[in-house]
């Protein structure tokens, strides 16, 4: 990896909480929720500071939570007031950085490169940022500098709720190494069993897999993971607003394909890799455009949109089979394939990196468990109800 | 906003004499002199020797009732720790300490890991033990290994109200990253220099032969602002005290600091 630590990300834990009390400063010392009713079934979906220290959790209901913490207050949740500090975190960021990613809810990545003659290195640049954004906006955000945004990520969580950090350039193994394994991006339910099953804790044990133990682990994707632990991303800062953007994967072949198995093939490649960094970035997608390619250089495009957020590879090849059904109508060789992931917004729940290789749940155990058994030795693992 | 007081590491070297305190200071009037241009010190002579609670007592009574001792743990609970035995250092440094809690002068205590205590199962053992003989007390904890800066620990010292020193020191591989997170109501700040040539190989005389200038004392001012955001007490202690560097410093850090608002 090379290049100076210019990538910065902002992080505004529990944004809507953040944003209540930059309106309402009294809320600052209370323990309140976000949830959208006061009705006892209502489920929380944001916490204050003091909500949090309390032990409360986002998708508990309310009810439980008033149970636990006497007193506590519901806010419902404003989005346009969310919308708005958004867009003044963006807006305050672009006085410094060139290059601004404004993911929604309190996420940002600034490119700082080539700005420190004008605001000095990365990190200080960032302080300022961080300072003028609690001074102007009464919100206080967690900032990280690094090479690259997942490592940036990391940190950010590593150090969350607030602070500081900056990773140095080629410290990012390093620095990733003793973090909790679950601090990657796309460490979703399915990827976290595995983690949890095999005893992976930390980043630095996926770090430190092999290509055949990380296929093992899990499946095809696993050395995409591994490299992940060891801090490589190669994504860059895509500017502008979540909605402005899209993610493009472009996929010419070496030679001219007419061959189904060979387009299908080329096709769930394309998705895989798109569908990666999109859970990645920890982003859904509400349209899927695939163009064709043909050999004599005429193109062809449909678009797949959904009502729902696409997230997992299922969902999203699932609609890609449908663009391509619509629009490959022609008996000519192809030449390349474009597809292009619109309408994103942030995903709400951490997502899947992947869905480790193996159908069912059962499956994706046992092999977990057997690739276990293979790498720390055969009684290593045994189920619970077979202890004396 | 919380109040920031900066301070040295130490402050009876015989090189101040003349950069720092007048020419011919005796050894026995540097602590008053220091304590006219600064609020605090962090003690530094207890980690070669265990401090006693006499000679403890002597500085407070040397001192005016608003100046505060940060003290540096003996090497025998952090660089040179003996299973069979750190408890009894342990309970000798709490002993000596009391003179300065009794007289409510204790700013804090400072566990300063070396790099070769390494984050592994033995070492965090030791060290949950440790911090819990001093649970009652303002504890801060500073390590050189990068292997300790994570979310685990992080989460393990705000669980125990215990600080994680923040750091300036030269920008080299396996150091610690730049980290400023508050984990407790306490935030402890130590600037070491930037001599990486000297970091690692040297006496610590020209390891911390280091003078930062306006400007980067400068970006340190809007880092503390985010920290005593987030502190009761911030406490800056300044290490590169070869030539009386420190105490430069750490006087036009004050400076700064007041020029930027902040209550120092």
């Amino acid at each position: 990896m090379r290049g100076a630590a210019n990538v910065a990300h902002l992080n505004v834990v529990d944004f809507a909480a953040s944003v209540a009390i930059a309106g309402d400063r009294s809320l600052a010392d209370r323990p309140f929720v976000i949830a959208a009713s006061a009705a006892r079934g209502a489920i929380v979906l944001g916490l204050s500071p003091r909500a949090r220290k309390e032990g409360l959790e986002t998708g508990m209901s309310l009810a439980q939570a008033g149970r636990r913490v006497a007193g506590l207050l519901a806010v419902p949740p404003d989005p346009l007031a969310a919308a708005r500090a958004d867009e003044a975190l963006a807006e305050l960021a672009a006085r410094y950085a060139p290059l601004v990613q404004a993911d929604s809810g309190g996420h940002l990545y600034l490119d700082l490169g080539g700005t420190e003659r004008l605001f000095g290195p990365a990190i200080d640049c960032a302080v300022r940022i961080r300072n003028e954004i609690r001074a102007s906006l009464g919100i206080e955000a967690t900032m990280t500098v690094a090479r690259n945004k997942l490592v940036a990520k990391v940190a950010a969580r590593s150090i969350t709720p607030a602070g500081i950090a900056c990773v140095r350039p080629g410290d990012e193994a390093a620095f990733l190494a003793p973090q909790d394994s679950r601090l990657l991006p796309g460490m979703g339910p399915s990827i976290v069993k595995v983690l949890a099953v095999t005893g992976l804790r930390s980043i630095g044990d996926i770090a430190a897999l092999g290509d055949e133990e990380a296929l093992a682990l899990f499946g095809r994707q696993g050395p995409a993971l591994r490299d992940s632990a060891l801090g490589i991303d190669a994504s860059t800062v895509a500017p502008g607003r979540l909605a402005e953007r899209s993610l493009r994967r472009l996929l010419e072949f070496a030679e001219d394909l007419i061959d189904a198995r060979e387009i299908r093939a080329a096709l769930l490649a394309l998705v895989e890799d798109a569908g990666l960094e999109l859970r990645r970035s920890l982003l859904a997608t509400r349209r899927l455009r695939l163009e064709i390619i043909y050999a004599d250089a005429k193109r062809s495009a449909a678009t797949e949109a959904s009502r729902g957020p696409l997230v997992l590879d299922s969902e999203l090849i699932a609609a890609a089979d449908r663009a391509f059904a619509k629009t490959a109508l022609r008996r000519v060789r192809l030449r390349a394939l474009t597809l292009e992931l619109g309408a994103l917004e942030s995903a709400r729940r951490e997502p899947d990196l992947f869905i480790p290789a193996g159908s069912t749940a059962d499956e994706r155990l046992q092999k977990a468990v057997d690739a276990s058994r293979l790498r720390y030795g055969a009684g290593t693992l045994t189920r619970g109800s077979g202890l004396p | 906003m919380a109040s920031v007081r900066v301070g040295t590491s130490g402050y009876a070297y015989v090189e101040w004499i003349g950069p720092v305190y007048p020419a011919g200071t005796r050894k026995e009037e540097c602590l008053p002199l220091y304590s006219g241009m600064f609020p605090t010190v962090e003690l530094n002579f207890s980690y070669y020797r265990m401090p006693s609670a006499e000679q403890l007592r002597r500085f407070v009574d040397q001192t005016a009732a608003s100046f505060s001792f940060s003290v540096k743990a003996n090497e025998a609970l952090t660089h040179k720790i003996e299973p069979a035995s750190w408890k009894e250092g342990a309970a000798a440094f709490l002993r000596a300490i009391e003179a300065l809690r009794a007289a409510n002068r204790l700013d804090a205590l400072l566990f300063q890991f070396p790099y070769s205590f390494h984050y592994e199962p033995d070492r965090r053992r030791y060290l949950d033990a440790l911090l819990g003989e001093f649970a009652s007390l303002p504890v801060a904890v500073e390590f050189r290994n990068h292997e300790w800066f994570n979310n685990r620990v992080i989460a393990a010292l705000r669980e125990r109200g215990v600080s994680l020193v923040s750091l300036d020191l030269p920008e080299l591989p396996n150091l610690p990253p730049l980290m400023d997170v508050v984990t407790a109501p306490l935030a402890y700040i130590r600037f070491h220099g930037r001599n990486d040539r000297a970091w690692w190989g040297s006496d610590s005389a020209s390891r911390y032969n280091y003078c930062y200038s306006d400007v980067e004392l400068g970006a340190w001012a809007e880092r503390i602002r985010g920290i005593a955001a987030r502190a009761d007490r911030t406490l800056v202690y300044f290490n590169n005290h070869p030539g009386g560097q420190a105490a430069r410093n750490a006087l036009s850090f004050t400076e700064l600091l007041r020029r930027a608002g902040l209550p120092a």
